[in-house]
């Protein structure tokens, strides 16, 4: 699966990526300030109405602003993905997938989620008893435990998704084959 | 967070950890102690003036000197040679096809599993039939599956026969002979019932006859040794009996024993020490203070008001209920766990509902002891003999063992349902 989205390119894929990434990011930015800077002044003298239908300024502004998401978004969710099924392989060569099933993967993902809970919960009346940068500090923490829980779930998802993938196709395409058989016999009479 | 929503997940991480085998189960119960610690000090459950003194309150000494001294015994008594010597005479005594060996093994599994520990029952036991079938040119595959199965059942003789049956006698009050009174007969009935379904099984697979021609004395080094280790071992299974009269404590007097046993048994105490199984002893202590945490933060009694609002309709159902809960618990995690975290919650049932505690107790020992049959991996003596098997090149799967063991697994829980029923009438 990782190698199907090019993750072989190594280290110069991955570099790549991450700016692209981030030109992205700041594209849509971009675009959308530019938006939201001129819609009071331009769009405001666009109204018209065709028939029943109005047009306005602030809705035109709205419809490019999410055409222009949705342009820089399916970038931005393709390297995002990427990004997601590394953090994802990074998890399952920790967790020496191969060596045990899909189930007991997803076992050792709560364990981690319930032990990053844990470290957070012991970290903080400790970091926050430290003057000025205390509240800080714990916020940074806050995010990057609130990030490996976001992957961790993603690659529970993911193990959850192959262990459902074969019983969800096996009864797609039964009913598939009960259906057309129907079918079929329904247009013979 | 509050502090029971925190201990409770500390009690879902270790027992995830037990589950899956990622770490050696000592010392997953060190991390939970390490853990039950630190953020018993963080909600000020615990101060640190007095942090040591509350911890040992925690442990149960009695209990924890009662399974050291228990296994240092056992363990002098297997290096002497004696359940190899009795072994060898009974195959040699009962002769015939490899079937009759077969049956005769494992009515000895259960003898001395009722005095051993279960680990070390199965590797004498698993030995000799592994060198007798060889003998008899028999496949020992379903023997040796069978004697893993039946260690539980003899798991139930006696008090001393597993460390859930210690922790319950050691935290309810029940003496050696009760234990006995009470725990043997279902035992036996189960015993029976079982031997009988093997060999019914074990028959239809009988190879020729041959004549054991070993000399059972071969296998014993020091006749000396021998004789002593046995004398301390009888020794202090007399006292255990008297224990209701002398009034001395089990542990106590299984802690001395083994003192005895280290100064006269004439055993290098280095060997015997480095063959003790130290990490259960870790992890019981450790289990302790998981416990104690646990109980302190509220969450014991959260679960026992839930299990009592759950059950106050039919509290006649609570013993049979816990054979079934702690049997299913034990076959994917150790039964000590299961045993210490159960009684507390078990004394809160007992006083509110109005239950014999005793009744709730014999309903931990039958389900933590014979629940380990349900699964390859629900008890300590089934992964030894799956690794013999496979040393010998058979690779037994889940479906094998299920197909061996589910029917006889549930027949034995449903009657020791039967027999809970009855004990919670008359006790």
């Amino acid at each position: 699966m990782v190698s199907r989205i090019g993750m072989s390119g190594g280290i110069g894929d991955v570099r790549k990526r991450i700016f692209r990434l981030l030109k992205n990011i700041l594209l849509l930015y971009f675009v959308l300030l530019c938006i939201r800077t001129v819609q009071p002044e331009f769009f405001s003298i666009i109204n018209f109405e065709i028939y029943d239908f109005k047009i306005s300024g602030e809705k035109i502004a709205a419809a490019l602003s999410l055409i222009f998401t949705i342009y820089f978004g399916y970038f931005i969710l393709i390297d995002l993905r990427f990004f997601l099924d590394l953090a994802n392989k990074f998890i399952s060569m920790k967790l020496g997938e191969g060596e045990h099933g899909k189930a007991k993967i997803i076992t050792y993902d709560i364990a981690v989620i319930i032990a990053s809970i844990l470290i957070q919960e012991f970290l903080t009346p400790i970091v926050l008893a430290i003057p000025y940068i205390g509240e800080s500090i714990i916020k940074v923490i806050n995010l990057a435990i609130l990030a490996l829980i976001f992957f961790i779930i993603y690659h529970m998802a993911n193990e959850l998704y192959y262990i459902l993938k074969r019983p969800i196709d096996r009864l797609i395409e039964e009913t598939f084959r009960k259906t057309k058989k129907n079918t079929s016999i329904g247009e013979g009479v | 967070m509050n502090v029971s929503s925190t201990f409770s997940l500390i009690f879902t991480l270790i027992l995830i950890l037990l589950i899956t085998g990622r770490y050696h189960r000592s010392v997953a119960a060190l991390l939970g102690a390490l853990l039950t610690i630190v953020f018993g000090l963080e909600y000020n459950l615990f101060t640190f003036e007095n942090l040591w003194k509350e911890l040992v309150s925690f442990i149960d000494v009695n209990a924890v000197l009662l399974v050291v001294g228990v296994m240092i015994l056992a363990e002098a008594i297997a290096r002497s040679g004696f359940f190899e010597f009795i072994g060898l005479s009974l195959a040699k005594t009962v002769g015939g096809g490899f079937h009759r060996v077969s049956i005769a093994l494992i009515s000895l599994t259960i003898l001395f599993s009722a005095l051993l520990s279960n680990i070390t029952t199965m590797i004498i036991i698993g030995a000799l039939t592994v060198s007798l079938a060889k003998k008899f040119e028999a496949d020992p595959t379903e023997t040796i599956i069978y004697e893993a199965m039946v260690t539980n059942i003899g798991g139930l003789m006696l008090m001393i026969s597993s460390i859930p049956n210690l922790i319950v006698a050691a935290q309810i009050g029940i003496e050696f002979l009760e234990f006995a009174l009470f725990s043997l007969p279902l035992a036996l009935i189960l015993s029976i019932i079982s031997i009988l379904l093997i060999y019914r099984r074990l028959k239809k697979f009988s190879t020729m006859q041959r004549k054991i021609d070993v000399d059972p004395w071969s296998v014993v080094e020091n006749k000396e040794l021998f004789y002593r280790a046995l004398t301390i071992f009888i020794f202090v299974i007399i006292l255990l009996i008297l224990q209701d009269l002398i009034k001395i404590p089990l542990g106590l007097i299984a802690f001395s024993g083994a003192i005895l046993m280290l100064i006269l048994g004439g055993q290098d105490p280095e060997s015997i020490f480095s063959n003790i199984d130290w990490g259960s002893v870790f992890f019981l202590t450790s289990f302790y203070i998981i416990v104690g945490g646990l109980e302190r933060s509220g969450v014991l009694n959260i679960f026992a008001q839930n299990i009592i609002g759950f059950l106050s309709f039919q509290p006649k159902m609570v013993p049979i209920l816990n054979i079934w809960i702690c049997g299913l618990a034990s076959s994917v995690v150790d039964n000590i766990p299961i045993t210490l975290t159960l009684i507390p919650v078990m004394k809160q049932i007992s006083k509110m509902l109005n239950i014999s505690l005793k009744a709730l107790g014999w309903g931990i020992v039958f389900g933590a002891n014979l629940g380990g049959n349900l699964t390859p991996i629900g008890s300590p003596s089934n992964i030894i003999a799956l690794g013999i098997l496979k040393r010998e090149g058979r690779n037994i799967t889940w479906r094998e063992w299920f197909n061996l063991c589910i029917p006889q697994v549930v027949m034995q829980l449903l009657l020791a349902s039967v027999y809970v029923t009855f004990l919670s009438v008359i006790i």
